[in-house]
């Protein structure tokens, strides 16, 4: 899956997405609502897989599809009743702060990745992705992986002051 | 400078658990007793946060394209009847 991204989740579509449009159905959502689960459900999916929170034996479709139902009960507190989860689906954990976004950190984010993108790029390649740093390295054109290294915790600086910069600003004018 | 962002990457080694036991409890004797590096911590924590959903959002775009090629006028027929002729 992380070798070759596009084809993961190609497959991923092809192998688990009519099954969850019809779960997304049946609860009286419509195909593109099925379609935007899914898509949060790859991502989720995707996190665990690269922190390493998957146990091997698990059922790849069977899975997502909990995920998905774990995601819409997130999103639609008052179907609780309807969605039946089994044994392993109770078990699937959703990041705290997935659907948890404000405005402050909306317009932050916004700033920071036209402001700082090529920081922001590296720091996602190597935080979120994890990404290794010679290919870090490689793909941002820097002569060695110590150079990365540097850059790194360079960019990691640059955007956490401008995060505290434009969070107190942002908390002033809304003061 | 070079103290700078040596300190960031201490910060980065203990929000990431990378820190030994005795390097860990210097961490929290240094958050104890200074407060600008205890606020240093705080929106360190932060901005992992804000690289997080960044990250996210851009991997659903890039997500939303695949859908796209697939779902698409030349995509995968069969998916398409699998998902629109439920």
């Amino acid at each position: 899956m992380l070798g070759d991204r596009e084809k993961a989740f190609s497959n991923l579509y092809k192998n688990c997405l009519p099954n969850i449009c019809r779960w997304v159905q049946r609860m009286g959502g419509t195909v593109e609502d099925g379609k935007d689960i899914f898509q949060d459900s790859l991502i989720v999916y995707y996190e665990k897989v690269l922190n390493g929170q998957l146990e091997s034996f698990t059922n790849q479709q069977a899975y997502i599809l909990g995920i998905a139902k774990k995601l819409w009960l997130k999103k639609y507190h008052h179907m609780k009743k309807l969605v039946e989860l089994n044994a392993m689906e109770k078990n699937i954990s959703i990041p705290i702060d997935f659907y948890a976004q404000n405005k402050k950190q909306n317009r932050m984010i916004h700033f920071l990745e036209t402001a700082g993108k090529r920081c922001m790029e590296i720091l996602q390649s190597f935080y979120y992705h994890q990404t290794p740093l010679p290919e870090i390295a490689q793909r941002f054109g820097f002569s060695n992986t110590r150079s990365a290294t540097v850059q790194k915790y360079k960019c990691l600086e640059k955007i956490r002051t401008q995060v505290k910069t434009k969070q107190m600003s942002y908390e002033e004018i809304m003061e | 400078m070079k103290r700078s962002w040596n300190e960031t990457r201490w910060i980065d080694r203990f929000l990431l658990q990378k820190l030994g036991l005795s390097n860990r409890n210097n961490f929290h004797k240094r958050i104890q007793s200074d407060a600008a590096f205890a606020q240093k911590v705080e929106w360190q924590q932060k901005t992992y946060q804000i690289i997080r959903i960044s990250g996210r959002r851009k991997l659903k775009k890039e997500i939303q394209q695949i859908e796209a090629h697939l779902l698409g006028s030349n995509g995968d027929q069969k998916l398409k009847n699998q998902i629109y002729n439920i």
